[in-house]
Parts: structure tokens; sequence; C-alpha cells
């Protein structure tokens, strides 16, 4: 299954499971061949690096530039990338973690402050956690997902989302913890033994 | 802090939280789309470091950028320009594929096509839509050098020049071909063409050569029974043929009296004609005696075969309508051989002559009851000795593209030689091998010679051009006491191609016209009673009664050499040796044995030394 990258925003991807991409090798192969194919690995990726930039620097705008910056980087660079056995991920971890230490020293040193030991990594098992709860929204059912992309990504009101979709606040609520509700059982589920 | 607040919550609420909590970094759909949109952008960019780019140099590049969009759909990417609309780059796009663009500069060698006299690099694009395309590019004004066709490496493709001297080939890709098919597929036509170019024209690469006791008689049978036509003859001396070609059915059948050197030999022929029953009555009746009446049999034909006065074998065939067509090389007249052995005989063949097998047919025991093997682009066809059908090995010609290697290949097949490859008078180069079956084969590979033409010399009008054209064209009409005898003189050494003869009710020769080289000459031999009429006119007289002859022939022949030994050995009479002479032309002068006199001549360019 190739997409090309036309269809990558389209794609509802939550049913794979991240940790079993079963050919990971050979998308890399046909990106490095034909970069159009660099979609699969962005549409099978993208939660990933976001979850774990998001982790690191806790905020939106930032956690959006950075992820961009990884992907483009990734992009350019796909062609020097050595499979070794090792998840495309880290690849896309490490190039994620120099980002970010470039952008602290840029920030350090406007502000002439020096804090080099800012080298706390996240452990991957989170962020694999997080992203796989990213991607499961995606398969909550239509008004359950809008709700909590509405609420959580965009950050919106009960009071706005309920003047958006035109139901009560009440309804508005209903939907999140019903959504809510959902995930927390999904990834239950999906995890054996929740990590509560 | 917020379990601070809760300090009773219980753990399920306690979960949704914590997913709460973590879904704070959910990120929007919206970025996600616009970053993928993003890095589709920079895939283009980055491809774009990976290909050529076509870069054209054009007189006026604004103009062609219209037309481009006009003519070709192609979208302007980007321009840049200075005050005075000089396009110093500009970048368009035709489907997917990026075009660059400047205004020529010759200061800098940037020269557009126009400055150049051409171009010497093509577009190549692949569209969509070849069909479509071509239409919107003609009326455009794009000229099309090479309407869209079918081409054999999977694409539908055409040739355009537009207005600015750049050539573009736009195709659209209909299937792919396996690299080695397309190499196979090449390799065939180079071979084809090689073999094409090593026949004379109107040769297949195999024919049949009769040697027999009595030619003349033999052609006269062949005309008779089969509707024949004589292409051509050549006497020797003493009056037997030494050669002569035949057609029946488009197909070329040679023969000659057998000699000390060439002993008769027996030959089955296949022959394949539109009516069987009647071609088989009309053989009887020209002298032939039957074998079998004709009949339809269970492998597709209606066949009848008879046996010729001089022992040939024909059997005369028609495919019946129900069969599958036979393959398009098995020619009207197509040998048929009778070895002890087929199946070795068909080995030798691939090895000596790289055949190829395209039927077979064997009993349960295995001996081959019918084969068909291609050698060239003809076919040969087989069956194991059986009843009436005893081995009569022909004299077969074959033409190869190189019959130095072929002739090698046959004697380490098993052939033994009769004699080896030697340039012949008449343009070939031929060999004789003689096979492990008896059967003779001429090996040869035919020289094609372009015949020099005098500036301004027309195409003969007869051969080529309309009636009203062929008064521009001069025939010398030339007089001789018998005309057969002065054509094949002619034939002989100037290589002249007889294209019409006249024969009276008495058998006497009265016109012959001939071909040297594309120069109609006709030759008259009058009767006696012509003659005398005509002498008494004072309007025909041979040099011999006149004592000398006012009209000399310039003629070009490949090989001024030859031809003035053949001509000598004629009995002609030199009149100027050769010499190279300083208007171009290698050159000699002759009177021939009737008093005609030639200047004989090869252009100094073309001498082979």
């Amino acid at each position: 299954m190739v997409y090309t990258i036309g269809t990558m925003a389209r794609r509802a991807s939550a049913s794979t499971a991240p940790d079993r991409e079963p050919d990971e090798h050979r998308l890399i192969e046909a990106a490095q061949r034909d970069t159009r194919h660099f979609a699969n690995l962005y549409e099978n990726n993208f939660e990933r690096v976001y979850a774990f930039v998001f982790r690191r620097v806790g905020d939106r705008h930032e956690a959006e530039d950075l992820t961009a910056d990884v992907f483009h980087q990734a992009l350019r660079n796909i062609g020097r990338f050595e499979w070794r056995g090792v998840p495309f991920a880290a690849w896309l971890y490490k190039i994620a973690a120099n980002e970010i230490a470039d952008r602290a020293n840029r920030v350090v040193r406007q502000s002439a402050v020096s804090d080099p030991a800012d080298s706390y990594e996240p452990c991957p098992d989170a962020v694999e956690n997080r992203a796989r709860l990213y991607r499961m929204v995606d398969t909550l059912p239509p008004d359950q997902r809008r709700v909590i992309v509405m609420r959580f990504a965009e950050e919106k009101s009960i009071r706005e989302i309920a003047a958006q979709i035109g139901r009560t606040e009440g309804a508005v609520k209903q939907l999140q913890f019903r959504g809510l509700q959902n995930l927390r059982l999904r990834m239950g589920e999906n995890d054996g033994e929740a990590k509560a | 802090m917020a379990q601070a607040r809760l300090p009773r919550v219980n753990s399920a609420v306690a979960a949704l939280l914590r997913i709460a909590g973590d879904l704070r970094g959910l990120p929007r759909p919206s970025f996600k789309a616009r970053l993928a949109a993003d890095l589709s952008k920079n895939v283009a960019a980055v491809r774009r470091r990976t290909v050529a780019t076509p870069y054209l140099m054009i007189r006026d590049a604004a103009r062609a950028i219209n037309f481009y969009k006009e003519a070709f759909g192609a979208e302007e990417l980007m321009r840049m320009a200075d005050s005075s609309g000089h396009i110093a780059h500009a970048e368009i796009k035709i489907g997917s594929a990026p075009i660059m663009i400047a205004d020529e500069d010759p200061g800098n060698f940037n020269l557009s096509p126009d400055s150049l006299g051409g171009s010497s690099a093509f577009i190549h694009l692949y569209v969509d839509n070849i069909d479509a395309f071509a239409e919107r590019a003609e009326r455009g004004g794009a000229k099309i050098l090479e309407p869209p066709s079918d081409r054999p490496y999977g694409d539908r493709g055409a040739k355009f020049a537009d207005p600015f001297g750049h050539v573009w080939m736009v195709a659209t890709h209909m299937y792919d071909v396996a690299p080695q098919q397309l190499k196979a597929d090449w390799d065939r036509a180079v071979k084809a063409e090689l073999a094409a170019a090593a026949k004379p024209e109107g040769y297949y690469s195999i024919t049949p050569y009769l040697q027999v006791n009595g030619a003349a008689r033999f052609i006269d049978f062949l005309k008779a029974a089969f509707g024949a036509d004589e292409v051509m003859r050549v006497n020797d001396r003493d009056g037997s043929i030494l050669h002569a070609q035949m057609k029946i059915e488009g197909s070329a059948v040679e023969l000659a009296d057998a000699n000390e050197q060439f002993k008769p030999n027996l030959t089955a022929i296949w022959l394949f004609v539109g009516d069987v029953d009647g071609v088989y009555e009309r053989a009887l009746k020209a002298g032939a005696t039957p074998i079998h009446p004709p009949m339809d049999q269970d492998y597709g034909n209606r066949e009848g075969s008879v046996r010729d006065p001089f022992g040939n074998h024909w059997y005369i065939a028609t495919p019946l309508p129900s069969a599958a067509p036979w393959p398009r090389e098995l020619r009207s007249v197509t040998p048929y051989l009778h070895p002890k052995g087929a199946s070795k005989l068909i080995d030798f063949l691939k090895e000596a002559f790289d055949a190829e097998e395209v039927a077979r047919h064997a009993d349960e025991r295995g001996a081959v009851l019918h084969a068909q093997i291609r050698i060239g682009d003809s076919i040969i066809a087989m069956g194991e000795a059986h009843g009436p059908y005893q081995p009569m090995p022909p004299a077969l010609h074959l033409y190869v593209p190189d019959v130095d290697s072929t002739y090698r290949s046959a004697l380490r097949a098993g052939a033994k030689s009769m004699y080896a490859p030697r340039d012949e008078s008449y343009g070939d180069r031929s060999s004789g091998v003689t096979d492990p079956f008896g059967n003779v084969w001429y090996i040869a590979t035919h020289k094609r010679v372009e015949i020099p033409r005098m500036p301004n010399q027309r195409q003969s009008a007869l051969e080529s051009e309309p009636a009203t054209e062929a008064s521009a064209a001069i025939m010398p009409f030339m007089y001789f006491e018998s005309a057969e005898t002065a054509a094949d003189f002619y034939k002989k050494v100037f290589r002249a191609r007889e294209l019409h003869r006249e024969v009276e009710a008495d058998g006497h020769v009265s016109h012959v016209q001939i071909a040297i080289g594309n120069t109609n000459v006709m030759l008259c031999g009058a009767t006696a009673a012509h003659f005398e009429e005509g002498v008494a006119k004072g309007h025909v007289r041979t040099p011999h009664q006149l004592g000398g002859t006012p009209l000399h022939l310039y003629v070009h022949v490949p090989d001024v050499d030859d031809a003035f030994q053949r001509a000598i050995d004629g009995g002609s009479r030199m009149v100027n040796p050769i010499k190279d002479e300083d208007w171009g032309d290698r050159c000699c002068g002759v009177q021939d044995p009737f008093g005609h006199i030639w200047y004989i001549a090869t252009p100094l360019g073309q001498v082979r030394r």
C-alpha cells in the first residue's frame, strides 16, 4: 500500500498499532528511491514526533514548529538514512532532540543564561503511549471525536463547542465524557493492563 | 492538583482525568494536513534536484511561453525579466514536467535554434493523452513532424517542432515492454534489415535452383503449366542456358542447363496457387504425369501432385478456407525435402543456417511426418522419405547477410565445400556446399550497388514516371542484325536487365528493351523484310553497314575495369584505354562486336582500388 502525499491528510490511520508496522524497512527504501513515498513514513510517525516534542516543550505552537522542522529535515536527509534495524522513529527522535537543543541554545545565548544539562529524554514508552492515544481519537464515533478534537486540540470551551455544533452544553459535556471513557477503555484494551 | 481539590475521586474518574491531561497535547488535524501539504511541495523540490531539466534558449522567450501555454497546456511557474522584457530565467510546467526557459544571449553563448540553425537535442515528454495533446498542439501552431502512432516500445508517440526551433517528442505510455524484449525485437529487426540488404530485389532467402537437361524446354513447361514469367535468361555461346530466372506466383525459381560442373538434380516443390484443380489440369496438359489428383487434406490444404517431364515433383496446393493460416514465410514456391533422417537434417539446418523450427509433426516413433523450417524469410518443408517420396536432394540458392560466416558454419555443421566464397561478376559473393544429405546450397550475399548517375540524368521514364514525362527522357534506338544476340551481350557486359521483348510470329525477336543502370535502351533487330524496308527508306543502318557510327554512348557502371574486361572478352575492340579522366570519371572506350561505340565509366570516388 502506497499513499501519495496528497492522501496523507485524508487518511485515518489509528487502526495501526504504532510498534507493529510490518515493513518499515521497505517504506524507507521506497522513500529513498522516490521521495513521494515519504508520505507513508510521515503518516506512520507524525503523532510520535508530535508527542515527543510536545512532552519536551509543552507548548502547542512550539511543538508544531518543531514537528514541521523535524519532518522537513527528515525528508531532505532521507537518502542518507541507513537502516540498521532501529525503528525509524528513533532517527526522528534524534533529529527532534537536536532541533530542541538548537532552539534551547539559541534561547540560552539570547538570554545569556546557561543550562547545558538540559538533556532530559522523554521515556520512549510514554511517547509511544501518548502517540497511540492521539491516533485513538480518530477511531471514536464522529460526534465524540469532533468534541474531543475541538476541546483538546483546538482548545475551545464547552460553550464555544456547543454554539458551533448546535448542541446544548450538557450534550457536549456528555459527548466529551463518553469520548474520554471510550479512549480509556480502548487504551486499556490495547495495553492489556492500563498503566494507572 | 485536581486530586487535591477532589480528595475522594474514584479510580475510574482519575483515569479519565489522566486521559484528559494527556490529550492536552492532541495535535490539531489542520496542522497535520498543512504539514503534509508543505512536505509534498518540498518533495517536488527535492525531486527536482534529481532529474535533468531542459533549459531552452529561445529567441523571444515571452512569445514562446505564451505558445507553450496555448499549444502544450503549460503552466507558468515563474518569470524573471528585466525592464525591456528580456527573460533571464523562466520556469514552466507541462503536466508535471518542469522546463526552464531563457531568452538567448549570444554574448554568453546562450544560443537559440534560430541562431544555430537547428537544435541537436529533443525534449521527450510524457503526457496523459497524446492524441488530445497533438490536436491542441497543432491548433496552437506546432508543426507535426510525426503524427501520433503506436511505438513498439509501448508508447504512443508523436513528434513536433515548435515555432522557436525546438523539437518535442511527446508520448503517452500505453504498456510496459521488458527491456530484454525490446532488445530482442531490435536485434530481429536489424537482422531482417541485413538479410533484406543481402538479397537482390525480388528474391526471398531461399530460391530453388533447378538444373535440368533441356532448360529451354523446361522454361516452356513452367510457362505452360504454372503461368511462370521469364524474368531473365542468359545463354551460353553454345546456346545452352547458363542461368535463367522465372517467377511463379511471385516467387522466384532459378534454373540452368546441367553440365559437367552442375549436374542435373531433382527437386520437389510445394507450390501454392489460387486454383489447384485448374493448375493441376494445365500441368498435365503441359506434359506432367499425375502422382495424385487434387483432394482436400486434413492438414488444411487442397492438394494435387504431379511429376514434370524432367522428374521434378510439384505439390500443387491451396489452403482450404477453414484452415488456420500458414506462416507468412511459407512462399508460393517452397522446397519440399524428403530426406532419410529428417530430424538430423533439421539439426544441421539449425547449426549451419541459424534455422528455426516452425512446425514439426512426428509419428509415435519420432519420425518426422511433416516439418517446416524457417531460414531467413523463407521456409523449407520436409517429411521423412517414404513410399514414392524418396530423397531427391535439390540445389537451393540461399541469400544470407554474411556469406563467409554462413559458409564456415555450414562446414562446421558437416557440409562439404564445393567452392569457397568468391566475388562474382554479377554482384554477389557466393559459395557452394553440399550438406550430408546431398542437398546443394549456393550460399550468397548480394552486394547492392548504387548505379551512379550522370549529372541531371533523369530517372528512367518508363520505370517510374508517368507517360507524359517520358518525352523528357531520351531512349536510344540501336540497330543490330540480331537484337537477341545484342541483348545477351549487353546483359553480360553492362549487367543490363531485360525489360521487355517483342517476338514475331516466326519467332524472330524484333525488339528487346533493356535497362542499363537506370537508362533504357531499345535494341532493334528487324526482320529481313523490315530491314530491307528500313534500309530502303534510309533510316535503318547498323554501324557495320554504315562503316562506323556517329552516335557514341556514355554509360556509368559500378566497376569500369570489370566491365571493360567483360567487353573485351565478349569481342569488343578497345577505342580508349582505361584512364582516370579529369572530369572525375575513370573511363575507357570500346567498340562492341556490333560496331557501336561505348564510353564506359565509373566516378573516381566509387572506383574500387
